[in-house]
């Protein structure tokens, strides 16, 4: 047994390119898809993320390190509002980054089940296209050529909510 | 890696934040997002997303044009209202707005044969019936109360006709209930209406009164029935479930005061009993849950007479205000008024020349007609 309440159990990822994080495992468990392979104790030392590059998964960690600090809403009703505060201007700070980033984190997070952060990224996808027009968010999302709508169907598409478009 | 396009389930998370404007405009995009943004699934999630658009939907009949104008309002705790362009013509006279549901209104115009319309503000898009009436012979039709809900079992919306007949004489009524469905695109008559009446509140029931407009809470259609004649009247508030229609009484609060006459609302989709008593005084129950009886709360209690002469003045609750601390009202089918339910002051917003006016809250949402 040991006596050091410091020394919290570790967990190693590894990255698609082959880098690899120690972290507690108090962090690790933000994410559902680990804590479930914990549980079911099917995680070796090293967890394998074949799908996840390293500097997502690097900025994935710093968002799970700091909301596996902070006070859950649920443990306590009263937590003090400062706390709550720090977190939302964290996560502001934090979705900063580049579309292809939001993107790659999202699809992590799906992969990983982090509720929060899928939230997150899918509410700052969300307000980056709102107001933009149809052609700005083709090059923001980098939406696939082979599924445009044809020049009639567009016509149509505009023309059934052409008030829309105003 | 970020040519990996979003998954359908992240892209319909992502346009479910967005206002219905915008998924309009995005159709566009592309088949795929085309294809979503149409899709009942997406509709209905984008309906059910924490973050509502709420609006008040308000048909205004001016003194002076003799004209309808639909306004909608903001439900922040400055409201502005902003004139709407209906896609139909919406100026006649004879419009009725008789509810919403589901992201939908209804109006119906009474010249015959009779018009019905449901309307989606948000989307512009509406759809017109036509519906004839008949009598049985020698009866006449006394009133119609139209109204409008959503029957969420069937995921329909539903229109329920209430005709009262009288024959010439005056010495037998009747009642006759038909339903419209949405959905399958046809109408139903309730059966054995009057029995089930009579079951429920026995004999010389009338339903009515120019307030008695009836509510939609639930998938249940609520009226005020009444028993006997002033000064002794009785109340009882019938149901009719949409899904099932069939009939059943509601109870109501225990009331501590001796009302002249009460009336029906919905307030975040709980029914209201709004009461009226003395020189201009008016209270507001809440139903907080549905058929309850001990749920029934008083949220207002209030006093009208520094504001209006009308001793029994008609107030229909709205909505809350988006801060909660607000309900908005409409008083005596001419104004509105903001009640702060803390300081329990009153904010009136009058206008000048109206006839009349008629709100409704409906939901920012893509629901088809």
């Amino acid at each position: 047994m040991s006596t050091s309440s410091s020394s919290s159990k570790k967990i190693v990822l590894k990255s698609a390119d082959n880098e690899t994080f120690e972290i507690d495992e108090i962090v690790a468990l933000e994410s559902q898809a680990i804590k479930n392979m914990i549980e079911d104790e099917c995680a070796d030392n090293v967890i394998p993320l074949g799908n996840i590059d390293s500097k997502t998964l690097s900025k994935i960690i710093e968002y799970c390190k700091k909301h596996a600090e902070s006070p859950k809403k649920d443990d306590n009703a009263d937590i003090d509002e400062k706390a709550v505060e720090d977190l939302k201007s964290f996560d502001a700070e934090f979705a900063k980054v580049d579309m292809p980033l939001i993107q790659d984190i999202l699809m992590a997070a799906n992969f990983l089940n982090i509720d929060n952060l899928i939230g997150l990224m899918c509410r700052t996808i969300a307000d980056r296209i709102k107001g933009k027009t149809p052609e700005e968010i083709r090059k923001i999302l980098n939406i696939n050529k082979n599924d445009l709508l044809s020049p009639e169907q567009e016509a149509k598409a505009r023309e059934e909510n052409s008030w829309a478009f105003d | 890696m970020s040519d990996i396009p979003i998954s359908s389930e992240s892209l319909n998370n992502i346009l479910s934040r967005l206002p219905v404007k915008s998924l309009l405009q995005f159709r566009s995009v592309s088949k795929h997002w085309r294809r979503l943004i149409d899709s009942r699934t997406f509709v209905n999630l984008h309906l059910n997303q924490p973050l509502k658009t709420l609006k008040i939907l308000t048909l205004y009949k001016d003194l002076r044009t003799r004209l309808n104008y639909f306004y909608s309002i903001n439900v922040d705790s400055s409201p502005r209202l902003v004139k709407l362009e209906p896609p139909f013509d919406g100026s006649r006279p004879f419009n009725h707005l008789v509810g919403s549901g589901n992201g939908l209104v209804c109006l119906v115009r009474e010249a015959f044969p009779h018009k019905i319309l449901f309307w989606n503000p948000s989307t512009r898009k509406f759809k017109m019936i036509q519906k004839a009436f008949q009598c049985p012979p020698s009866f006449r039709i006394r009133f119609i109360c139209y109204k409008f809900g959503y029957d969420h079992v069937n995921d329909d919306h539903k229109v329920v006709v209430l005709l009262h007949h009288r024959n010439a004489d005056l010495t037998s009524v009747s009642f006759e209930v038909t339903v419209y469905s949405m959905k399958r695109n046809e109408w139903q008559s309730v059966p054995r209406v009057g029995y089930h009446i009579c079951r429920l509140l026995g004999h010389g029931v009338y339903f009515g009164g120019p307030r008695s407009h009836g509510v939609c809470v639930n998938g249940v259609i609520h009226w005020v029935a009444a028993q006997n004649r002033a000064p002794n009247m009785n109340y009882s508030i019938v149901a009719l479930h949409l899904a099932g229609l069939s009939f059943e009484l509601v109870p109501q609060p225990e009331y501590n005061e001796n009302y002249e006459a009460i009336d029906l609302g919905i307030l975040d989709g709980c029914l209201c009993v709004v009461g009226n008593y003395g020189r201009s005084c008016v209270d507001i129950w809440v139903m907080g849950k549905y058929g309850v009886k001990e749920s029934w709360k008083k949220l207002v209690a209030m006093t009208l007479s520094d504001i209006t002469d009308n001793v029994r003045p008609s107030v229909r609750p709205i909505t809350f205000m988006k801060n909660g601390k607000e309900v908005f009202l409409e008083v005596e089918n001419r104004w509105f008024m903001q009640y702060d339910l803390e300081n329990k002051e009153t904010k009136p917003l009058k206008f000048h020349h109206v006839s009349s006016l008629h709100s409704y809250v409906y939901q920012e949402s893509l629901v088809k007609v």
